[in-house]
């Protein structure tokens, strides 16, 4: 195991960046990693590997950002998508293929009466607060600052292309300070249609934040007392946590959950769940796309879901997630470092405890990365069904030459 | 409601005339005016900005706040009265209430800010020499620095993300040993520096002056140049994200 080359990678990106903005667009962008570092683009995918344009292998703690669960190449996910395919695909009317997905999600999901599915995150995210303001006939929303749902104009973390009057009525509160939400619930008493959190806090660059003891009994109170909407977004943690929805994890009611990502193993599909009280209103509140109703993503989050179910996924993958998490602590002080890891098991964040601009952690994960482990820098990482001990293994040899390179730069 | 003439004269007080350090530092002319010299030179904007250049044993150096007792202070009674001056739009007479008799100083400082106009818009000939092509990216980047306070304190579009962005230090270096500036953001407030910092909180290390120079003249797509590693970051990349906000205003407000 040694440096990666990537001639390859920079050759596409200098081709690509003559016909797409920058290059990549978004999230993707090199420069949210260690450019240099890490592949660029990716070739192939196979269980809880990549393959980069120069050949390099790479063990994915990404899994794509979220999306891959059972692996990349599932052969149950991909066998139950290349069937429904096979019978044409975007038709005039949607199959019927929507019912039994969304059957299988209100099923899946507690507290779900029914279902709508779009996309994208952003999509179930901004239109669920839509549902909100048609029912509640008020103006505001609440969110958690730093919080991200989604690149639309109401709540997008950049800064490009935006009016004041997008976040006229979007107010932020800090996530377990709950002077912090009192005080804006206070402030706009009778004009707050919804809050949406995500069921823990995680922001990238920073350590995640679990609920604080009653934070979420405290926000339900709160919000059934001033007929304030849970819209709880669980597009990221989703069927990492319980497959019964987030909010069973951390024991709260949302009135609507959204879903996307691990929801049909890379099939692109999103979708929201609601109680019957909004039924009504949720079909009141034009929500479309020309792709929404597309059967092959919900064909592969049929077999998705049903397959996590069959492989008791979490529990599988809190005891991967934990034997990572333990493993890079212990490397770590071995190095002399303090290693310090946030959030659940199957969704960590990794920083060096003792550096609050992650030069060390940007080198550590660089180093990572020239020798085939894919640890992001500044965004949490995700485990799947399809990593093994074995992977666990050889990233933690890999993570050990990368302290090692760490601390001689640095020190200890 | 932004106020622009307010913006443009922090621009031209607080990220310009410091600037007037460097060209004394480098240009031999300026050299031979301030030779002996031992002045200070205040401008002050009502409600806006100050600047204090103080020459002496033939140097400048320039405090961006009123001082006491200056040699010679002008005041102006708008920012678009000390706007007009800098765009040369129209005659403007600021108002020197202290040292109206020192007409030789106030004829010299006419004289240096003369010069550095030269250096901050240089002819394409000049450009061709290369220590001069230097000498004025180095400029174009110490007037980026300054200015990034005096749209990040002041500009109501981008303050909101100013207070946002983590506190700390974010240092642009040209390597591998070129000029380097860095802003120290505190809340609300900016204060630049010249030359490295010790521990930044991000660093933004730009391979060569040409690059530099093209960046700073809108010829670099910084996107495509950070993931071609041209331009690195080091550091807490979201706190330059942010910056880069707020450098990107600049150019909204007035051509430096």
């Amino acid at each position: 195991m040694g440096s990666f080359k990537l001639d390859k990678s920079l050759e596409w990106f200098a081709r690509a960046c003559k016909v797409i903005p920058g290059g990549i667009i978004g999230h993707k962008h090199p420069a949210f990693t260690v450019p240099g570092s890490y592949p660029y683009f990716a070739e192939r995918g196979d269980g809880c590997r990549y393959w980069d344009p120069d050949g390099n292998e790479y063990i994915d703690w990404m899994c794509g950002f979220g999306p891959m669960i059972l692996g990349y190449n599932n052969p149950v996910v991909d066998a139950a998508a290349a069937e429904m395919k096979k019978n044409g695909d975007g038709m005039s009317h949607p199959g019927t293929v929507s019912i039994a997905f969304a059957e299988t999600l209100v099923k899946t999901i507690k507290g779900a009466d029914w279902c709508v599915y779009g996309k994208n995150g952003a999509d179930v995210t901004t239109w669920c607060t839509r549902v909100a303001r048609e029912y509640t006939g008020r103006k505001k929303v609440l969110m958690v600052n730093g919080a991200y749902h989604g690149a639309q104009a109401w709540c997008t973390p950049g800064h490009g292309g935006l009016i004041e009057e997008d976040r006229t009525h979007v107010h932020c509160f800090d996530w377990n300070n709950l002077d912090s939400f009192t005080q804006l619930v206070e402030q706009y008493k009778g004009q707050i249609a919804c809050v949406i959190m995500t069921p823990y806090h995680h922001v990238v660059y920073a350590d995640q934040m679990l609920p604080a003891p009653g934070w979420w009994d405290s926000i339900q109170r709160i919000c059934r007392q001033e007929g304030i909407v849970i819209i709880s977004d669980d597009v990221r943690a989703a069927f990492r946590l319980d497959l019964a929805g987030s909010h069973v994890y951390f024991n709260y009611d949302p009135d609507m959950v959204c879903f996307s990502k691990a929801i049909a193993n890379t099939y692109p599909l999103s979708a929201a769940v609601g109680k019957n009280a909004f039924k009504k209103m949720a079909g009141e509140v034009l929500f479309t796309g020309t792709f929404f109703s597309c059967m092959e993503p919900m064909a592969a989050a049929i077999a998705t879901i049903n397959e996590l179910k069959r492989l008791n996924a979490v529990e599988y993958m809190m005891r991967i997630g934990k034997l990572l998490w333990d493993g890079l602590i212990e490397r770590g002080k071995a190095h002399g470092f303090e290693i310090v890891m946030s959030g659940p098991y199957t969704i960590p964040f990794m920083r060096f405890g003792n550096e609050v601009n992650f030069l060390r952690k940007q080198l550590f994960s660089a180093e990572s990365a020239k020798r085939g482990v894919v640890f992001h820098p500044h965004h949490n990482w995700f485990i799947s069904c399809a990593h093994t001990e074995d992977d666990v293994k050889e990233s933690l040899k890999v993570a050990d030459e990368a302290f090692a390179i760490v601390k001689q730069k640095f020190g200890s | 409601m932004e106020d622009r003439e307010l913006i443009k004269s922090y621009i031209y007080l607080n990220a310009v005339v410091p600037q007037l350090e460097e060209i004394v530092a480098f240009d031999s002319e300026a050299q031979r005016l301030v030779k002996g010299w031992d002045c200070s030179i205040q401008m002050h904007v009502s409600g806006g900005p100050a600047v204090c250049l103080t020459f002496q044993n033939g140097k400048c150096e320039a405090k961006l706040e009123t001082v006491a007792r200056p040699s010679v202070a002008m005041w102006f009674p708008s920012p678009a009265t000390v706007n007009k001056m800098f765009e040369k739009k129209g005659f403007v007479l600021p108002v020197i209430w202290r040292g109206i008799w020192r007409l030789g100083s106030i004829r010299k400082f006419n004289k240096l800010t003369q010069i550095m106009e030269k250096y901050l818009k240089p002819t394409q000939a000049m450009l061709q020499d290369r220590k001069l092509f230097e000498f004025h990216t180095r400029l174009q980047l110490m007037v980026a620095a300054y200015a990034l306070k005096a749209v990040g304190e002041h500009d109501p579009k981008v303050t909101g993300i100013v207070q946002k962005t983590v506190n700390g230090v974010m240092e642009i270096r040209v390597m591998p040993d070129g000029p380097a500036v860095h802003v120290l953001k505190q809340n609300g407030t900016i204060t630049p520096a010249k030359g490295p910092a010790e521990n930044p909180m991000v660093s933004m290390q730009i391979q060569g002056i040409d690059l530099t120079y093209d960046m700073l003249t809108g010829k670099v797509d910084f996107l495509e140049a950070l993931g071609l590693c041209r331009i690195q970051l080091h550091g807490m990349i979201g706190m330059a994200e942010n910056m880069a906000v707020v450098l990107e205003r600049i150019e909204k407000y007035v051509e430096v």
